[in-house]
């Protein structure tokens, strides 16, 4: 748009931002029977919105900013930012929450707590607009809780399942471990820069030394949030939450708004940090890729896959290429939700997870099949798919880095990474076969009762099928450079490597035939049961914090019932005790003074009363010794 | 006429007057009382009479003697009167009986 219409952008985006809000509210008063379309529209309308923003976005970011709190003289602002990866994630998100909706609607249509779902969606993807959109880190953060919550919520949403709420406790504790070190980052920033702003950040910093401590506090955050080694294990688990939803999480909101933390704090990050965050980013990008490798849930390997490929934007994000982890993070939007949506359309005609008891389901589910057909070779990096493209991008980064990097031992990070994309085909391919080809294998369902679904669920997977094709990002489909993309958000010059396409192209081909071609494994092995059980992590985790957490707990919980609570009896005791004197002494001389000046003023009455006996004889006998004792002491 | 030796007639007198003090203060009757009384104050009258033998000019102890056992038989009259009414009242004279001066 060459000429600039002055569009009330401020106004926009706050009503962006408060959509969904209003939307949660208005759900939680809605018939049950509106409530679906009541959120469609909310999110559509805010689709439409955010695609007016996009094309009217300003040159420069812009700000818009209230004051919260001022704190001594501190001012705390309230303030969002909208700059091009917002206004990206801005779409993204809504586009990916209208179609999980519309896919809903179809998918839960016998949920009786359809309005609740529905109301904490609007939730969910209002917190995340809400990180995308946030202008400082305290925003930031606040949105980011809110997300938890809404996490917490949406995971938990069978909670008549104990897995499920169980599940949700795990996700939201494990978050928690993030957080609190995110938090420490936000103090930390405070305390070097006295601002939390990002435009202000982004300039501050430059030149001045960068304190790594900070740099890592801030990535806990988005360990936690996008299930980055060690905390990683919440993901798979969360699986527990309807499909729909697993879609959502894993494509567009919450584990994308580590990889946004990043992309948004990235000029706070020390080079140490940076290796740091590569490294972690490699490790969970194997970690996850071979976890995936033997599940034999279908939503399982789906969730490994995207830890595997968080881990691979992160280590992007460690290799100094924001705008590949960025792009890698968009097309993963599409065709990640596209194979939970595809996965959930399976579930939904076999009703089981079970990959053992599906197979041969591409005769029944075409459309499906070759919605996730597409989706799982972009995921994979299959050539002229959205996958490779982005892949390429972060690896031929990766090695850029790698080259600059003194030490050969940097080299062992893009190598990783380009093994792991081959990992990425193996597991796919693996799913891939076990879902849609071979011998229909469950025994409850007879594979031609098994049938699509209707359009609602159909529509947006062959959508985001479409969307994870090459040419929408680049129309050279052996490299990335030139794409739209990389003029939307600028990327550092990059080193290009020829043989690296190549490269990819024949290690997802070994992947693929490897991958199909694999057989059931015995599931007795060390190999096989450390990758079910992604690495013994929750082991681990059990017995270096929960057991001793427990211990501890159990420790302080006797102390207290021993100590604490023994002192307050003892001195409950000793006040009864006490009590029991104070009343003995009440008694005794309190009461006594009092009942014997009773009992000496009764004596002197009944003395003197038995003077007045009313006797004329006694009274004389008084008077005659009276006047005797009188003449007595007269007389002597 | 030879005078009489004086502390006779007090011992008597003395002797009269405790006799009447303890007919007074022990008996019961109402009457016995008041006759305990006249004892009592004819004790009196003779401790009067004697000591108005040292003055024989003017004879006041005599003239006061006679002048108590007017007031006497007055008195006797009204005691004996109230006496009269106290047993019309309580239908009794017994002086253990008569406590209505306790109220």
């Amino acid at each position: 748009m060459p000429v600039h219409t002055p569009l009330p952008v401020s106004l926009l985006t706050t009503l962006l931002l408060s959509l969904p809000f209003v939307g949660f509210l208005a759900l939680a008063m809605a018939s049950r029977r509106v409530s679906a379309w009541l959120a469609i529209l909310t999110t559509s309308f805010g689709f439409v919105v955010a695609f007016v923003l996009a094309l009217n976005l300003p040159d420069q970011p812009l700000t818009i900013q209230t004051a919260w709190a001022d704190l001594s003289g501190t001012l705390f602002s309230i303030s969002f930012r909208l700059d091009s990866i917002a206004a990206l994630m801005l779409i993204l998100v809504h586009f990916v929450a209208l179609l999980v909706q519309i896919y809903s609607v179809a998918y839960l249509h016998d949920e009786p707590r359809l309005r609740r779902y529905f109301a904490y969606l609007q939730l969910f993807v209002g917190a995340m607009l809400g990180i995308v959109l946030a202008g400082n880190l305290l925003v930031m953060y606040a949105f980011w809780e809110l997300v938890g919550l809404a996490s917490y919520l949406l995971i938990g949403f069978y909670a008549e399942r104990p897995s499920a709420s169980k599940a949700a406790k795990k996700a939201f504790l494990m978050n928690r471990v993030g957080d609190a070190g995110f938090l420490i980052g936000i103090f930390l920033t405070y305390y070097n820069f006295r601002t939390l702003d990002f435009s202000v950040l982004d300039t501050a910093v430059v030149g001045g030394a960068l304190p790594t401590a900070l740099g890592l506090c801030l990535f806990m955050g988005c360990m936690g949030k996008s299930a980055q080694f060690p905390l990683l294990t919440w993901l798979p688990d969360a699986m527990e939450g309807p499909t729909p939803v697993s879609a959502l999480l894993h494509a567009a909101t919450m584990v994308a708004a580590g990889i946004f933390l990043l992309a948004r704090i990235h000029p706070l990050l020390s080079p140490d940090a940076l290796v740091v965050i590569a490294l972690i980013g490699t490790i969970t990008t194997v970690w996850g890729g071979y976890s995936a490798l033997f599940q034999t849930d279908i939503k399982k390997v789906l969730a490994f896959s995207t830890v595997s490929q968080l881990g691979l934007m992160v280590a992007a994000m460690g290799t100094n290429n924001v705008s590949g982890a960025m792009f890698h993070l968009l097309t993963h939007a599409f065709f990640k939700a596209g194979l939970f949506l595809s996965a959930g359309a399976v579930i939904h005609a076999v009703h089981t997870q079970d990959m053992r008891h599906m197979g041969g389901l591409r005769q029944t589910l075409p459309i499906t099949f070759w919605g996730y057909t597409f989706c799982a070779a972009a995921l994979a990096g299959v050539p002229f798919l959205s996958g490779f493209l982005s892949k390429e991008a972060i690896l031929s980064g990766a090695f850029d880095w790698a080259s600059h990097q003194p030490g050969g031992l940097a080299s062992l990070i893009p190598i990783a990474l380009l093994l792991s994309s081959g990992l990425t085909m193996l597991y796919m391919a693996r799913q891939w076969r076990l879902i849609f080809f071979g011998s229909y294998r469950n025994k409850h369902i007879p594979l031609d009762q098994t049938h699509e679904p209707n359009w609602l669920m159909r529509g947006p997977v062959v959508l985001l099928a479409i969307l994870s094709l090459g040419f929408w990002f680049s129309i050279n489909p052996f490299s990335v450079h030139g794409s739209w993309f990389f003029r939307l958000i600028p990327t550092p010059a990059e080193g290009h490597f020829g043989w690296l396409a190549p490269a990819s192209v024949a290690l997802v081909a070994v992947g693929g035939w490897a991958g199909f071609r694999m057989n059931a494994p015995r599931t007795d092995t060390i190999a096989v049961r450390l990758s079910l059980e992604y690495g013994f992590l929750d082991s681990l985790f059990q017995y270096l914090v929960i057991n001793p957490t427990q211990k501890l707990a159990n420790l302080l919980s006797r102390t207290d019932r021993r100590l604490v609570d023994g002192t307050v009896n003892n001195l409950g005791i000793t006040l009864v005790v006490l009590a029991y004197i104070a009343r003995a002494i009440d008694r005794l001389v309190i009461d006594g003074v009092v009942n014997g000046a009773a009992w000496i003023a009764s004596f002197f009455g009944q003395m003197t009363r038995s003077v007045q006996n009313g006797r004329v004889q006694s009274y004389i006998m008084v008077t005659v010794v009276g006047l005797v004792l009188v003449l007595w002491w007269l007389l002597y | 006429m030879q005078p009489v030796d004086s502390h006779l007639f007090l011992i008597v007198g003395a002797a009269l007057f405790s006799i009447g003090l303890a007919v007074v203060l022990l008996k019961r009757h109402a009457i016995v009382v008041l006759m305990g009384i006249e004892l009592m104050l004819n004790a009196v009258n003779i401790n009067l009479v004697a000591f108005s033998q040292y003055d024989p000019d003017r004879l006041q102890g005599q003239m006061l003697a006679l002048f108590v056992m007017v007031v006497a038989a007055a008195e006797s009259a009204v005691a004996l009167a109230i006496v009269l009414q106290v047993y019309r009242h309580f239908r009794t004279a017994q002086l253990d009986e008569l406590n209505e001066l306790k109220q």
